[in-house]
């Protein structure tokens, strides 16, 4: 083994120092560069449990409002801001980001990596995500909050008839997060695919990595049509482009649509990673390992495909041709099996252990009830006629609740009481564990199980009162001393959680006894995971942690030293787990805070319409990337560099697929995939949308045509440029004329932009404008990657046969040619289109 | 536990999502064809007719795909391979994309078209 003399520590604590100094994030001010994913993970975590609890105060009010008839607590008007703010809280202020927070934190550590792919982006996620969550709660304490509930309904949501900022604070304010939530989902994607422990084949990777690979997979596809969906609406309301505007060719429905296609998808994304949770911890309770890890991973990747299937079954009563929604209500009962699947594997892994007790068992045994029930009156609901009946009654409130709390909120409760040991280095003390789980339980069960009779009894939901002739009080208002006995509950569980931290009892190692990776490394965590990296001969789940945690501290495992002050781990290939590249991962940052501040900025001046100061600021987002891309470079040609046990690897700038190639790959997925609902949309108007044909047609002419051929070349030069930089040519040349090509095509498109008729006329026009303002925006991207490859080519970073940072613009260029083309088409194609409706009855 | 020798190569993958793929592009067609027919009016038996050929169609790629992952899975077991698995967790996919595709596009057999 020969490793450079220098870095070769002595002893486990001399190497615990020498990574400690490489890895580790700094004290006071220097916490607002940390970039480490146990920091950024437990960040997370504690702020969604921070947004849990200010929902949950919201619950309260809510529950206090409803306890008896006729109450004068809050009027509509607040009434309407406060269930919108709880369900928009808990949905993408707390779930999401909670599950993200806890993918970050868990997965480097039980795939055996020292940190995620991208250690700046995980930051710059949590900033945005901070920023956004707090414009959105902060809206409250204005009185502005988004009133037109969680799921933002047009045209109730639209300037006519929300002409305040509270629809706007929605839309920048989740957009926002959601554009952090994407860019966790591809870091988290990517992470799983490449950066495991040597000898972690996909067949060998714990169950809890499927979950999340397939919800984050998830994400990158289930978001985008919100995101498009948001930007269409708050362009409407800025510039009146009438998207969903009935009276000029817009619908109401298209927002339906795009909101479902999201938001059903949306529910399965909650649940998987708190499934994935339930996976890993109930085989280590039951002391056996999981039964049915392949039926299981059949069963979840079934699942992520029929929960993009189901989107219509919240639409059922608003007149959908009927086979249509024979469809959807056939996939919405068949949804139903993967997750019995599951539930199954479950318990027969419990059947066939020896069971232990202890309070994650609690809180499983919880869920089991809790869950089999909300899935239950789930499958009622996915038949049509008695949908038509229990329509926004609050039996769907209680149905959604007993899904969401059951599915996520109780194993979530599971998940903290199993992983907080290993966050805290201590143990819980049982005393109030246990009463607290009692009160969450009954108080969930009265709270919500009596608003299925209400609901049944006709109760709609979102009413701020109610006359008390109908005979709703007493269930209301035992209901709602439920609801108080809840909050009780999760007050001791936070208690529960001070006490622990401060006071819990300390532990060796491995206090569970559990077999994942997670364990074989001190408690708390250290900042680099593993003092190095181990070599894995079986199945993740079920590993002898006893044996393997001290030959890691040892360094006897790989890259058991430090090299040059970087850090470093190791990244295989996708499928085998087999060795292929040592990452070098940047240091702490404050460039994502700063970018975070920027894009905040952008989102802060677009609220109060400060269009030109939100551009600049956009301007400045981009700029500050490229410093990104800038900083941190590594140097071309650098060779084999040793990983120890006589292995030498290539760094990631040197092979084929790093993590940055993959990512920009499940980045345009999700382009994409908005991409496509921009299309849907378009045709979804044209189609279904009332007052077509519009009175001005948008002709199309040789602006366009230039503009296709524009993205013909730049499709065709994109993998020019790499393959001369192979070949030893003057790479520079291509680069040249491709930026030319993107200039010529920018200003047709600007051209074909300014002269055409005034958008507000009408959906057509607007989409039109959309269409070629998405072909645009990405040649002025492709122009970015271009000067940023060539500040790199005068800086010496890219030289022949450094490709990486070709490769990856080559993707863009690649991408922008074909959605451009695409998009340009379906421009020239609507006159037609728009001729055949003459034949519409 | 199989000790994976052989190499997997990451298009392989695919493998996981092909058949449900199939299933979504299925999904897509008929429900699209569906509104279009409803919107332009088509007769009754024609768009049933344009629809059922296309459910056809779709269940029949389907089926060739099982088949393709049978034929596969017997090969390697013929030869004493160890079956990745890939290979195993993508045949039980397809198969549930075969079973959810007859499920859920059924109706097209015999419920009313439009509103
Ligand atoms: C802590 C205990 C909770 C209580 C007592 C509670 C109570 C309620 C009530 C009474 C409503 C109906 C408001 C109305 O229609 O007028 C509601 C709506 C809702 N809740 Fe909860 N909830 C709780 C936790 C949660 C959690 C954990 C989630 C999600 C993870 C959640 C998500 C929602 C959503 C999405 C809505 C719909 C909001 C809307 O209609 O726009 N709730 N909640
Ligand atoms: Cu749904």
């Amino acid at each position: 083994m020969s490793l450079p003399e220098t870095s070769l520590p002595k002893s486990p604590i001399a190497l615990h120092k020498a990574l400690d100094k490489v890895w580790g994030s700094g004290k006071g001010w220097q916490r607002f560069s940390a970039v480490n994913h146990t920091v950024i993970g437990k960040r997370f975590m504690v702020t969604a449990l921070i947004f849990f609890a200010i929902g949950g105060v919201l619950a309260m009010l809510i529950r206090a409002q409803l306890a008896t008839s006729g109450t004068a607590f809050v009027g509509p008007e607040i009434y309407n801001q406060i269930f919108t703010m709880h369900g928009t809280v808990m949905m993408f202020l707390f779930a999401i980001p909670m599950l993200e927070g806890l993918g970050i934190y868990l997965l480097p550590k039980m795939l055996g990596a020292r940190d995620l792919a991208f250690p700046r982006i995980t930051a710059f996620g949590y900033w945005c995500y901070l920023f956004g969550g707090t414009i959105i709660v902060l809206s409250m304490v204005f009185g502005v909050a988004p009133d037109s509930g969680w799921f933002m309904y047009t045209p109730l949501s639209s300037n006519v008839y929300t002409p305040g900022i509270n629809a706007d604070v929605w839309l920048l304010g989740v957009t926002f997060v959601e554009i952090s939530a994407i860019t966790a989902a591809v870091e988290i994607t990517v992470s799983i695919l490449k950066f495991r422990a040597p000898g972690m084949s996909l067949n060998r990777m714990p169950i809890f990595g499927w979950y999340m690979l397939v919800t984050a997979l998830m994400m990158i596809v289930g978001f985008p049509p919100l995101i498009l969906g948001s930007i269409l609406l708050e362009v409407e309301r800025a510039f009146d482009l009438p998207f969903f505007d009935p009276t000029r060719g817009g619908d109401p429905l298209l927002w339906q649509h795009l909101f479902w296609l999201f938001g059903h998808p949306e529910v399965y994304i909650i649940f998987l990673p708190a499934a994935g949770a339930l996976s890993t911890i109930i085989p280590v309770f039951a002391q056996r390992p999981l039964i049915g890890y392949r039926a299981i991973i059949i069963a979840i990747v079934a699942l992520a495909f029929l929960s993009f299937g189901l989107w219509v079954h919240h639409m059922f009563t608003v007149g959908i041709p009927h086979l249509a929604l024979a469809f959807f209500s056939a996939a919405s009962a068949i949804v139903a099996i993967p997750t019995a699947v599951q539930i199954f594997a479950w318990l027969a892994t419990l059947a066939h252990g020896k069971p232990r007790f202890d309070v994650p068992m609690l809180y499983i045994v919880g869920f089991f009830i809790v869950f089999v029930l909300g899935g239950l009156t789930g499958v009622m609901l996915a038949m049509v006629p008695f949908n038509w009946q229990a329509h926004d009654s609050y039996f769907v409130v209680a149905h959604l609740h007993y899904v969401l709390v059951g599915g996520f909120v109780f194993p979530m409760l599971a998940a903290i009481y199993y992983w907080m040991p290993h966050v805290t280095g201590r143990q819980c003390v049982h005393r109030i564990s246990v009463p607290a789980f009692w009160l969450i339980f009954i108080g969930f069960n009265l709270t919500f199980f009596l608003m299925h009779l209400t609901g049944l009894m006709g109760m709609p939901r979102r009413i701020y009162t109610y006359p008390s002739a109908f005979g709703w009080d007493w269930l209301n208002l035992l209901s709602s001393v439920g609801g108080f006995l809840l909050t009780m509950g999760f007050a001791l569980v936070a208690t529960d959680m001070i006490l622990q931290f401060n006071f819990g009892r300390q532990f060796g190692r491995n206090p569970w006894k559990a077999g994942s990776l997670e364990w074989a490394m001190p408690t708390k965590p250290t900042s680099y995971n593993f003092a190095s990296l181990p070599e894995i001969d079986r199945r993740a789940d079920n590993l002898d942690v006893g044996r393997i945690a001290p030959e890691l501290a040892a360094g006897k495992g790989y890259l058991g030293f430090v090299r040059e002050g970087r850090m470093e781990t190791i990244g295989v290939d996708m499928t085998t787990g087999k060795l292929e590249h040592v990452a070098l991962l940047p240091n702490s940052s404050y460039l994502p805070l700063i970018s975070a501040i920027l894009t905040g900025g952008a989102v802060l001046s677009m609220l109060f319409s400060l269009y030109w100061l939100a551009l600049i600021l956009a301007f400045c987002v981009v700029g500050s990337f490229v410093v990104w891309s800038q900083t941190n470079v590594i140097k071309p040609n650098i060779g084999l560099l040793d990983v120890g046990r006589g292995e030498k690897l290539p760094p990631h700038t040197e092979v084929d697929g790093p993590v940055s190639w993959w990512a920009n790959v499940f980045a345009l997925l999700a382009n994409g995939t908005l991409f496509a609902s921009l299309l849907f949309g378009t045709i979804y108007n044209w189609l279904v949308a009332p007052n077509w044909p519009p009175q001005e047609i948008y002709t199309p002419g040789w602006l366009e045509l230039g503009a296709t051929a524009g993205f013909v070349l730049a499709g065709a030069i994109g993998p020019l440029i790499v393959r001369v930089n192979r070949n030893g040519g003057p790479f520079i040349v291509p680069m040249a004329v491709l930026a030319i090509v993107y200039l010529v095509t920018l200003a047709l498109l600007g051209i074909a932009l300014a002269a055409m008729p005034d958008p507000r006329g009408h959906a057509h026009l607007a989409t039109t404008l959309m269409l070629l303002g998405y072909g645009a925006l990405h040649c002025f991207i492709g122009l970015v990657f271009l000067l940023n490859a060539a500040i790199k080519i005068a800086r010496g970073y890219i030289v022949h046969g450094a490709l990486l940072e070709l490769r990856i613009a080559q993707l863009w260029h690649v991408y922008t040619a074909v959605t451009g083309i695409v998009a340009v088409a379906m421009v020239l194609l609507m006159p037609y289109l728009i001729g055949l409706l003459e034949r519409t009855p | 536990m199989n000790r994976t020798t052989t190499s997997v190569p990451p298009h392989r993958l695919l493998l996981l999502v092909a058949g449900f793929v199939i299933w979504s592009i299925a999904f897509v067609v008929l429900y699209g064809l569906n509104a279009i027919g409803c919107a332009f009016g088509w007769p009754e038996l024609l768009q049933r007719g344009i629809l059922l050929f296309l459910f056809a169609m779709h269940s029949a790629a389907l089926i060739w795909l099982t088949f393709w992952c049978r034929k596969r899975w017997k090969r390697m077991a013929a030869a004493n391979e160890p079956v990745p698995m890939i290979e195993y967790v993508g045949y039980g996919l397809t198969v549930a994309a075969l079973a959810s595709t007859l499920f859920v596009l059924a109706p097209t057999f015999f419920i009313t078209m439009c509103v």
